[in-house]
């Protein structure tokens, strides 16, 4: 029994869409009406305070996104996008390992060549890369199967 | 002995009328009963769905369709509990039991009022393109055409859904040319951003797709970095620098040049998105008519 | 006389008419459902049987909790845990069938359902501490239980024994469970370490071992472009260019090394998410070996 991997995937998929999407399985009430459109909701630039390393980052990182990255269009093909990525790594970790997991991810994300099915998707329609793969943790890593859409 | 024949022939009969009768009687009562305890769940049942305890009614109604023997009450359950899971915002499950319902209505009345309840429930669940086949579908056949009205209404919503404001102000126009709704949908068709005309100013002048949506600050920095940009890259080229030229007009100039057109068309959009969602703020909470 | 008789028999088929198409005996055929209470405990109970069929768990447990408070019944009792169970609440299932294990007609099935919902609950290792107590075990369904002991391995905890995992299961299975063992044994796993190395001696060559061919090849032109730039700065007198040059490459050269172990973790990830993906979905095609109940409506 040979099985294919992504027929195994998408069956899956499916069978949980059919079995857990719309059952009565908890009790529900009147639904909330809402007819307006999804807005997406775009990623605010914070400064942290937790120590002074942080500090220094995030204010230069909301200098660059107002002055330079909100400007030069949509470049970056990941979620989150690589200036977020730093910063949540650095928060996660240490500020050494922040910025070997930056320089690893600008790799990436600058790779010309094929990398579409080496990422999952993510719902905002970009390629989802969460900082938790790359920390070294065996435990903390999660795989995503390629063929579905995070979140 | 003739006599008293006669007579016991004639308490016999007595005997059997009666027993008859009784029997009658007490059979049709028994029925009555029976017949009783289906409507009382019946009204059960809705009183739980008034009181909009969506998930007990559910129950309820599957309680008197199990018990229904003679599908008596077969289409309103079906249909009520269709409706009980459409309040609760289960629109897939919603959509099963009206059409349950519809195929088993029992006049043209209820098909339609079932197939509408569909389209409604496509509305809400905002696959407003299923919604408008079965639209379509529905006017053309000819056991409705005394309800183009109905029909033309849902098109109109269904359009508003889907964020086609010029469609959905033609479908209420073709129902009624002064309805409220056709002026809202004609003012948000009015109201909003020509999207291509953002993105085709801002590649002819940097910044002034964003100063059409109102954007003015992201407009000057547009223009701040496109000129100087521009500037070092000519000036590159002038000089007889070309690798300069190339580097900076590939990497920066044209970045940014890029990021300009792109953030004239995004805000276009998210501005039609406001506009758009103002109004079906307006629906949800403060519109009178009938609702999807 | 004759007459008489004659009316008698007359009067009597008619009677036995009346009484053959009389309501009353209409009532009578469907009495059952009809003409008492909806709300009886037979009724309550046949209509949460029909609920279970539907799989409308929930609804069902509701209306065989009322039941139970009227009359008691092992079978109801049974399916309310296995509705939970269905439905994920896997401790209460387990609850729930731990309160059928002594005195009931289920004693083996719900011992047995009760190891299922333990196995699912995805800690392999307390699963098989349960099984090795021998507190709660069975008789009947030890060799199902065996399965899932060994096949437990498999998910967490390391190899089987192979003599003991391949003795547990019949001729047809046992196919299954060596291609299984052999995955396991032999993963294709790629070493974090090697790879690692890999990328200390040439830039970009442990994400290649990784099969992440295109961002080792990037590596490796920001590793030595920037490498040449350094040199070539240096040659030309431009120390603060090169030293520039040289820490950028520098900072490349350890990203990448950095890169390469997480990409060879990553790797190995997958492979282990592919083969418990695999064996689950094995396991539910053959339902965890567990026997048919007839009425489970499986």
């Amino acid at each position: 029994m040979n099985i294919n991997f992504t027929k195994v995937i998408i069956i899956s998929i499916i069978i949980s869409s059919c079995s857990f999407g719309q059952n009565d399985w908890n009790k529900w009430g009147k639904a909330e009406i809402n007819y307006q459109l999804p807005v997406q909701s775009k990623n605010k630039n914070t400064i942290s305070r937790k120590n002074i390393g942080l500090l220094i980052l995030t204010s230069l990182n909301t200098t660059y996104s107002f002055f330079i990255s909100e400007l030069d269009g949509d470049n970056c093909p990941f979620y989150p996008s690589c200036s977020a990525f730093f910063i949540e790594s650095v928060e996660e970790t240490n500020l050494i390992k922040g910025f070997l997991m930056f320089g690893d991810r600008f790799t990436r994300d600058t790779n010309i060549f094929k990398r579409l099915p080496y990422y999952p998707s993510h719902i905002s329609g970009k390629l989802y890369d969460p900082v938790n793969n790359y920390k070294l943790d065996k435990n903390q890593i999660k795989y995503y199967p390629r063929d579905i859409v995070v979140k | 002995m003739q006599k008293n024949n006669s007579v016991k022939i004639k308490l016999l009969n007595n005997l059997i009328l009666w027993s008859l009768f009784l029997v009658l009687i007490f059979g049709l009562k028994s029925n009555i009963y029976s017949q009783d305890h289906l409507s009382r769940q019946y009204e059960f049942a809705n009183k739980l769905f008034e009181q909009e305890l969506f998930f007990d009614a559910v129950t309820e109604y599957k309680r008197l369709l199990y018990f229904d023997n003679d599908n008596r009450y077969e289409y309103e359950a079906n249909f009520r509990t269709g409706s009980s899971y459409k309040l609760g915002g289960k629109y897939d499950n919603a959509i099963i039991y009206f059409r349950k319902s519809e195929l088993i209505a029992r006049n043209a009345e209820e098909i339609f009022n079932s197939k509408i309840e569909i389209i409604r429930c496509n509305i809400l669940r905002k696959t407003t393109d299923t919604a408008l086949h079965l639209l379509k579908e529905i006017d053309n056949d000819t056991r409705f055409y005394d309800k183009k009205d109905m029909i033309f209404y849902w098109q109109g919503w269904a359009y508003m859904l889907a964020d086609d404001w010029k469609n959905a102000a033609l479908s209420f126009y073709r129902m009624d040319p002064g309805h409220e709704l056709r002026t809202l949908a004609w003012k948000v068709e009015n109201d909003k951003y020509s999207v291509t005309f953002a993105k085709v100013i801002s590649y002819i002048l940097p910044g002034f797709g964003q100063f059409y949506t109102g954007h003015y600050l992201s407009g000057f920095m547009s223009i701040g970095w496109n000129a100087l940009w521009g500037y070092l890259t000519i000036n590159a080229f002038i000089e007889n620098r070309a690798f300069d030229g190339i580097v900076i007009g590939n990497l920066l100039w044209l970045r940014f040049y890029k990021g300009n057109y792109e953030n004239a068309e995004k805000f276009a959009v998210d501005e039609n998105i406001k506009i758009s969602n103002k109004a079906l703020r307006f629906l949800e909470n403060n519109y009178d008519g009938e609702k999807p | 006389m004759l007459l008489n008789k004659h009316f008698k028999v007359y009067y009597f088929f008619i009677a036995t008419c009346v009484i053959l198409f009389s309501p009353i005996f209409r009532v009578n055929v469907y009495s059952q459902n009809s003409n008492e209470d909806i709300f009886t405990p037979k009724n309550r109970l046949a209509f949460g049987d029909n609920l279970f069929c539907e799989q409308d768990y929930l609804r069902a447990i509701s209306e065989y909790r009322l039941f139970l408070r009227e009359e008691n019944n092992d079978t109801v009792r049974f399916k309310i845990a296995y509705a939970l169970n269905e439905m994920g609440k896997l401790d209460e299932a387990i609850d729930n069938y731990k309160g059928l294990f002594y005195n009931t007609s289920l004693t083996e099935e719900s011992r047995l359902e009760f190891f299922k919902a333990n196995f699912k609950k995805n800690n392999y290792s307390g699963f098989r501490g349960l099984v090795d107590q021998n507190v709660y075990r069975g008789d009947n369904y030890s060799t199902v239980l065996n399965k899932l002991y060994q096949i437990s391995y498999f998910l967490e905890g390391g190899l089987p024994d192979s003599s003991k995992l391949f003795s547990a299961f019949a001729e047809d299975d046992r196919d299954m469970m060596k291609m299984f063992y052999l995955k396991k044994k032999y993963p294709g796993y790629v070493s974090p370490e090697k790879a690692g190395i890999l990328s200390a001696i040439i830039p970009g060559l442990g994400k290649i071992y990784s099969d992440e061919t295109g961002d080792g090849i990037t590596a490796f032109l920001y590793t030595s472009v920037l490498g040449f730039l350094a040199y070539n700065n240096f040659i030309n007198d431009h120390p603060i260019r090169a030293w520039i040059f040289t820490g950028l490459a520098g900072y490349f050269y350890a990203a990448n090394i950095y890169g390469s172990i997480a990409a060879a973790q990553n790797y190995n990830t997958a492979i282990n998410f592919r083969f418990d993906t695999e064996l689950k979905l094995y396991l539910n095609n053959k339902k965890y070996y567990f026997p048919d109940y007839e009425f489970l409506c499986r």
